[in-house]
């Protein structure tokens, strides 16, 4: 119940974070100030790699209450 | 069940969410931003249709590289090399904007070909009839910054006549001007040096052994 709490918790978070990226970063594009200097650029992979960050570490974060509730140790 | 629970303790729900959400924006962002450096970096080179690209070879980046002239002169009598083209990348302010690249490429070599004008002339072709000091702006660039061709642009104290607009595809690219090599270098306040000579060669299967010529130090 735990797992699933904390795992539904990143996905939220991990989905509204991939949306705020994108627009500071689009944000960031739509300055001529820098744009010329660097232009963000996404590639599938990264989204991917950051989804996969967000649920592995709230995993992690949420197998240790579980566990505490649970007792893993037994 | 799930939501239930989350939705009884709102404010616990909503702070765990944007506590993670701060941390996927910001990987987002910063990743987004390094591989739209990386990117960049490499599209003078890579677009240009060049089979090898000669740079200082302790430089941390093209953009600080500097080889001078008369290397170029004794690339191109290098056997296999067909043609020779040097490439200022430099960074000047302009009207409102600190850091604006320009590039600087010889008006009649191979790698301002790549530049596809949409709007306007080509450099070359405005250089032949008119002279002066002609640039082209990047289709994003103009966007940005409100010109079109025939209007003015300022690159330090110097202005330079928009002769035509190009599209390249490569954001970097798209957000710079080109002047002709000799303005570019002044520019950059070397006038007897280029950043890079991108080479084209006869024949591609040639590109190792000359690279390794070049390596062991045939041309400067």
């Amino acid at each position: 119940m735990i797992l699933r709490e904390s795992l539904t918790l990143s996905l939220l978070g991990g989905v509204a974070g991939l949306m705020a990226g994108v627009v500071v970063s689009e944000l960031f594009n739509a300055n001529p100030f820098m744009a010329g200097f660097i232009h963000a650029h996404f590639s599938p992979g990264l989204f991917v790699q950051v989804v996969t960050t967000a649920l592995v570490l709230e995993a992690v974060g949420g197998a240790y209450p579980a566990c505490g509730r649970r007792g893993c140790d037994q | 069940m799930i939501l239930k629970s989350l939705l009884r303790r709102k404010t616990r729900t909503l702070l765990t969410i944007a506590s993670v959400a701060i941390g996927v924006a910001a990987i987002v962002a910063l990743g987004a931003l390094a591989e739209g450096l990386a990117a960049g970096y490499g599209a003078p080179a890579s677009g240009s249709g060049a089979d090898l690209l000669v740079a200082q070879a302790d430089a941390m980046d093209i953009i600080f590289s500097a080889v001078d002239g008369e290397v170029g002169t004794a690339l191109a009598n290098l056997s296999g090399v067909e043609e020779v083209s040097g490439m200022v990348y430099t960074m000047v302010s302009t009207e409102g904007v600190p850091y604006f690249i320009v590039f600087g490429y010889e008006p009649d070599g191979f790698a301002i070909q790549h530049f596809k004008i949409v709007a306007g002339e080509k450099l070359t072709e405005w250089v032949a009839r008119h002279g002066g000091r002609p640039l082209i702006l990047g289709r994003a660039a103009a966007d940005d910054l409100g010109k079109e061709v025939g209007d003015t642009f300022r690159l330090y104290e110097s202005t330079y006549r928009i002769v035509g607009i190009y599209e390249i595809g490569e954001p970097i690219e798209e957000g710079a001007a080109v002047v002709l090599l000799d303005d570019a270098q002044a520019l950059s306040g070397h006038p007897r040096q280029v950043n890079a000579y991108l080479l084209k060669l006869r024949d591609i299967q040639d590109a190792e052994r000359v690279r390794q010529r070049i390596k062991g130090g045939c041309c400067g």
